[in-house]
C-alpha cells in the first residue's frame, strides 16, 4: 500500500513539473539520476548470438565490446587495450586486465575467444555468424587472442566494435546457453551497467556496475519502457514520465516538436529498390532510366520524411567515408554516380525508347509494418503513374517478404530495400547490392547485377586491410555500377531523438551511436 | 440421479478435451508451415547474411526435418509436460505464458465482469421502464459507446482520464506491487468493458422483458409480493440463462482477445505474444498459447453449462444419460 502512495505521489509530482513548465532538471537530484527512455518495440532476448532483435542501445550500456568506435568511426581500445596485425590474415588482442563482469569475475581472453566462437558455433546457430564469414579460428593465450582469416578481410578489423564484438561470461553462457538472455536468465556484462529486471514487453531495468573500472555514467538507474502505441509514447512524452526516445514516427513530427526537443542525426540508413536486372522489362535500361527519373527524390526526403532524409544517389551514405577521405575526395567520388534528378520529360523520353513505350504494371512487395515504406510506396505509385507505369502494392509479412529475397529464384522485379551497414567500412553495403557474389541464394543483390569490372574492384577492396585502399576501390565500382542503372536509390534516412526540452545529444552521436556508451552523449543542461 | 448425469456429462466434456486441443494444434501448425521461410527470414530481419548462417539457424530450429517429425517432436515434448522453447527468445515456452497471464486475466476479468455487473444493471433498469425515454437513453447510449472501436476509446480515455485530468497512469503495469498493478489496470479494465456493454444491457433487457410479460410475474404482483423482489428473485433469475450464455461468450475470448488495449497501454499480455509470435513464426509459442485457449474455451464452457442448472433447476442434462 505504501507503494501505491508513493508511485501515486511521483507520479503527480512529475506531472506538476511537467505542467509548470519546468525545463531543468538540475534543481533535483532525485529527478537527474533516473532515465526513462521509451522504446516501441521490447526486445525478444538480451543475449545478440540468438536473436538479432536484441535492442543494441540498451545492450551496449551492458555487455562492453572487444574495440569500441569512436565519434569519426575509428577504432578504440575497450576490452582489448591494444591489437596489431602482423599480417594480412592474422589479427592479435591485448586483453586488460583490470576490466571485470558484474558479478566481480575478472574479464579473461578466455572470455573474449569462447565470445567471438559463439558466432561460429553451428549448435548456437547465430544469426550474425555472416559477419564471421571470414574467419578460421579463434584462440586464447595468457593475455592475447588471436584472430586467424580464411582470407584478408576489410570488414573483419571492425567487428570487435560490432554487436559481434560483446564479451560474454564464458562460465555463465555454457551454464544457462538454451535461456541465456531471458527473463529468466539475465546476461552478465562488464559495461557501465547492468541488467536487474527485463520482462518482455513491458520494460528493462539498467542500475550501476558496481565493477565497472571505467568512468562513472551519469545516471543511476536507466529504465527503458516499452510504449508500442505512438499515441500513447506521445502522451508520456508530454506528461514528462518520458525523459527520451528514439521511436518517433515521422508522421507526427510537428506534434512531437511540441512536447520535445527534437534533434536528428545520420544514420547511414539506406532506403531503395532493386530491379532485376534479368528480368523484362527491367533488362532494358531505358526503363530503369525512366523509372529513376520519374520519382520525386527531393519530395520524399523533404516532404514525406519531413527533412529526415535526404535524396540518396547510391547504397553508401558519404558520410561513411569520412574517417578515411578528405570532404573534396568524397564529394568527387560522389560525382562520379549517375544521378536522375526528377524528370518527367526525361522519364517518357527514356520509356518511349524502351521495349514498353507506353508504360507497363508490376507488383511491389511492402511490408505491412513499415509506415515509412508505406508512405514511400504510395509516392512512386503516384509518380510512376505519371509516365504510364503501373504499380500495384502488395502488403506482405517482414519475415515472408524477405524470404523472397533470400529464395532468390527468377524475376525477382522490383524489390523494396532498406539496410544499414554493420560496420564503418564502405565495402560492405556495396559488396551485398554490386557483387555478383551476391546475387545468389541467400544473397542481398536483388538486382542481379553483374559487371566484372565491378567485381574485381569489389573483391579488391573487400580483401582490402588498408581502408584508404578500400574506400577508393568502393568509390569506383559505385560509380561504375550506377551507368548500368541497377537501383532506384531513393534515400539516406536519418535518425531523430526527441529529449525532455533542455537537453541536447551530442554533435559528435554518429551512426554507429548504439555501439557505444551513448548515455554520456546526452547532454542534460 | 442428477448428480450422475452431471458428473457423466463432465466426463465426456473432459474426454473430449484432448482430442479437441490436439485436433486445434495440428491445424495451426499446418497453417504456420505454409507462411514461407519460417522464422529464419522473420529473424534476420532485411539483415544481410549467408547460406552458412541460415542453414545453422534452420538446423537448430529443425526446419529442415519433415512437418510430421516436427510435430512429433512437439508433441513428445508436450506429452513430457514440456512445451518447449520460444524460437525468438530462448525463453521456456510455459515461461513465456506464465509470465504474462496474469495481467491477461486480470485484466479481462476484472473487464468482464464491469460489463456484465453494469450491462445486467442497465438491462434491468431498461426493461422496468420499457418504451420510456430512460429506456431508450440507456439502450442508445450503450450501444454508441460500445460501437467505437477500442483502441479510440483507449487513447480517448488516455488523454483525458490519464494526460489531462491525471486520475490514471498512462502506461505499463508500474514498479511492482499489488495496488501499484492494479491502480494500472482500472482504465485498462473499464476501456476492455465498454465494448460488451451494449450487448449485455440489451440481452438482459430483452430477457427481463420477457419474463416481465408472463403471467407468473403478474400474479406475483397481483399478491402484493414487493416489486424489489419480484425483480430481483423471480424475473431476474428466470432470465440468466440467455444472460449467462452471452457471459460465457464473453469469457470464452478472455485470453487473447484484447490485443488493441494492450498495445495502447504498453502491457505485457498473452495476446501481444500471441501477435509477435505469429509474425516471426514462433511456432512453439504460438502452439502454447492455442492450447490454453482451447482447454480455457472447453473448460468456461462446461462451467456455463453447470451454471445454466444451478439456476435453472429445468436443466439436468437429461439427454447424456439417454
Amino acid at each position: 500500500m505504501a507503494k501505491f502512495w508513493s508511485d501515486w505521489r511521483s507520479r503527480l509530482r512529475s506531472v506538476l513539473i511537467a505542467s509548470m513548465g519546468v525545463l531543468s532538471i538540475s534543481g533535483s537530484d532525485a529527478l537527474a539520476k533516473d532515465l526513462n527512455w521509451a522504446l516501441r518495440d521490447s526486445p525478444r532476448s538480451l543475449f545478440a548470438p540468438v536473436n538479432y532483435t536484441i535492442d543494441v542501445m540498451i545492450m551496449s550500456l551492458v555487455q562492453d565490446t572487444i574495440l569500441k568506435f569512436g565519434p569519426d568511426g575509428s577504432l578504440q581500445p575497450s576490452i582489448a587495450s591494444a591489437w596489431e596485425a602482423p599480417d594480412p590474415l592474422t589479427y592479435i588482442y591485448t586483453i586488460r586486465g583490470d576490466a571485470k563482469f558484474s558479478n566481480g569475475h575478472p574479464v579473461t581472453s578466455a572470455d573474449v575467444a569462447f565470445s567471438l566462437n559463439l558466432h561460429l558455433d553451428p549448435n548456437v546457430g547465430s544469426q550474425e555468424a555472416a559477419l564471421l564469414g571470414s574467419v578460421a579460428s579463434i584462440t586464447a593465450d595468457g593475455d592475447k587472442v588471436t584472430v586467424k582469416l580464411k582470407e584478408p578481410s576489410s570488414l573483419w578489423k571492425f567487428m570487435p566494435a560490432s554487436i559481434a564484438g560483446y564479451v560474454w561470461e564464458k562460465s555463465s553462457v555454457e551454464a544457462n546457453l538454451a535461456n541465456y538472455g531471458t527473463p529468466q536468465v539475465l546476461p552478465i556484462g562488464s559495461g557501465p551497467y547492468k541488467v536487474t529486471e527485463y520482462v518482455v514487453d513491458s520494460h528493462v531495468t539498467l542500475e550501476r556496475n558496481p565493477e565497472y573500472a571505467g568512468d562513472e555514467a551519469q545516471f543511476d538507474k536507466i529504465t527503458f519502457h516499452i510504449i508500442p502505441d505512438d499515441q500513447t509514447r506521445l502522451l508520456a512524452m508530454r506528461s514528462g514520465e518520458i525523459d527520451g526516445t528514439l521511436a518517433v514516427p515521422t508522421t507526427a513530427l510537428e506534434q512531437w516538436k511540441e512536447a520535445a526537443a527534437i534533434d536528428s542525426f545520420s544514420s547511414f540508413i539506406w532506403r531503395g529498390l532493386t530491379l532485376d536486372m534479368t528480368q523484362a522489362p527491367f533488362d532494358d535500361i531505358h526503363v530503369r532510366r525512366a523509372l529513376n527519373y520519374a520519382v520525386d527524390k527531393v519530395a520524399i526526403a523533404d516532404g514525406l520524411m519531413a527533412g529526415l532524409a535526404v535524396p540518396s544517389s547510391t547504397v553508401n551514405d558519404p558520410g561513411i567515408f569520412a574517417g578515411v577521405m578528405s570532404d573534396a575526395e568524397v564529394k568527387a567520388g560522389y560525382d562520379g554516380i549517375a544521378s536522375f534528378p526528377y524528370d518527367l520529360v526525361k522519364a517518357k523520353a527514356e520509356l518511349a525508347q524502351s521495349s514498353v513505350p507506353s508504360g507497363f504494371a508490376l507488383t511491389m512487395n511492402i511490408p505491412e509494418d513499415s509506415a515509412v515504406i508505406g508512405k514511400i510506396s504510395q509516392a512512386l505509385k503516384a509518380d510512376w503513374a505519371k509516365i504510364g507505369v503501373d504499380l500495384t502494392l502488395n502488403l506482405m509479412p517482414g519475415g515472408p517478404r524477405f524470404q523472397i529475397i533470400l529464395d532468390h529464384k527468377p524475376n525477382l522485379g522490383v524489390q523494396v530495400i532498406g539496410n544499414v551497414p554493420d560496420a564503418p567500412d564502405p565495402v560492405q553495403m556495396a559488396f551485398q547490392y554490386f557483387s555478383s557474389k551476391q546475387a545468389v541464394v541467400n544473397g542481398n543483390n536483388s538486382s542481379n547485377f553483374h559487371d566484372d569490372q565491378v567485381d574485381a574492384l569489389l573483391d579488391e577492396a573487400a580483401k582490402s586491410t588498408d581502408a584508404k585502399m578500400a574506400a577508393d576501390l568502393v568509390m569506383q565500382a559505385q560509380a561504375l555500377a550506377s551507368q548500368q542503372v541497377p537501383l532506384v536509390s531513393l534515400i539516406w534516412q536519418k535518425s531523430v531523438v526527441a529529449l525532455k526540452p533542455g537537453w541536447t545529444i551530442d554533435p559528435q552521436f554518429n551512426a554507429f551511436w548504439n555501439m557505444t556508451h551513448w548515455i554520456d552523449q546526452i547532454k542534460t543542461n | 440421479m442428477m448428480t450422475q448425469r452431471i458428473a457423466l456429462h463432465l466426463l465426456r466434456r473432459l474426454a473430449l478435451l484432448v482430442p479437441l486441443a490436439i485436433g486445434v494444434t495440428v491445424v495451426v501448425f499446418l497453417l504456420a508451415s505454409l507462411i514461407p521461410g519460417g522464422p529464419v527470414a522473420a529473424l534476420l530481419a532485411g539483415r544481410s547474411t549467408d547460406t552458412a548462417t541460415v542453414d545453422a539457424m534452420r538446423a537448430k530450429f529443425h526446419l529442415d526435418d519433415p512437418l510430421a517429425l516436427q510435430y512429433w517432436f512437439w508433441l513428445r515434448g508436450l506429452i513430457q509436460g514440456d512445451l518447449g522453447t520460444s524460437i525468438v527468445s530462448g525463453q521456456p515456452v510455459t515461461a513465456a505464458i506464465s509470465d504474462r497471464i496474469g495481467t491477461t486475466l486480470v485484466l479481462n476479468l476484472s473487464g468482464v465482469l464491469l460489463a456484465l455487473v453494469c450491462g445486467v444493471s442497465l438491462g434491468m433498469f431498461a426493461a422496468s421502464r420499457r418504451g420510456s425515454s430512460i429506456d431508450r437513453l440507456v439502450v442508445g447510449g450503450t450501444l454508441a459507446l460500445s460501437s467505437a472501436p477500442p483502441f479510440v476509446l483507449a487513447i480517448a480515455g488516455l488523454f483525458v482520464l490519464s494526460f489531462q485530468l491525471g486520475w490514471f497512469p498512462l502506461f505499463g503495469l508500474g514498479n511492482g506491487g499489488f495496488w501499484t498493478t492494479a491502480w494500472h489496470l482500472v482504465l485498462p479494465a473499464i476501456v476492455v468493458a465498454i465494448g460488451p456493454l451494449a450487448f449485455i444491457t440489451k440481452i438482459t433487457r430483452a430477457a427481463m422483458i420477457d419474463q416481465l410479460d408472463q403471467d407468473y410475474i403478474l400474479f406475483l404482483r397481483a399478491r402484493g409480493i414487493p416489486a424489489r423482489q419480484v425483480m430481483f428473485a423471480h424475473a431476474l433469475r428466470n432470465a440468466l440463462v440467455p444472460v449467462l450464455t452471452a457471459a460465457g461468450l464473453l469469457f470464452v475470448g478472455l485470453l487473447t482477445g484484447t490485443v488493441f488495449v494492450e498495445t495502447v497501454f504498453g502491457l505485457p499480455g498473452l495476446g501481444r505474444l500471441l501477435v509477435t509470435s505469429v509474425q516471426f513464426n514462433d511456432f512453439p509459442v504460438t502452439q502454447g498459447i492455442v492450447l490454453i485457449v482451447a482447454a480455457w474455451i472447453i473448460f468456461t464452457n462446461l462451467i456455463v453449462d453447470l451454471l445454466y442448472a444451478v439456476v435453472d433447476p429445468r436443466v439436468d442434462f437429461a439427454g447424456v444419460a439417454a
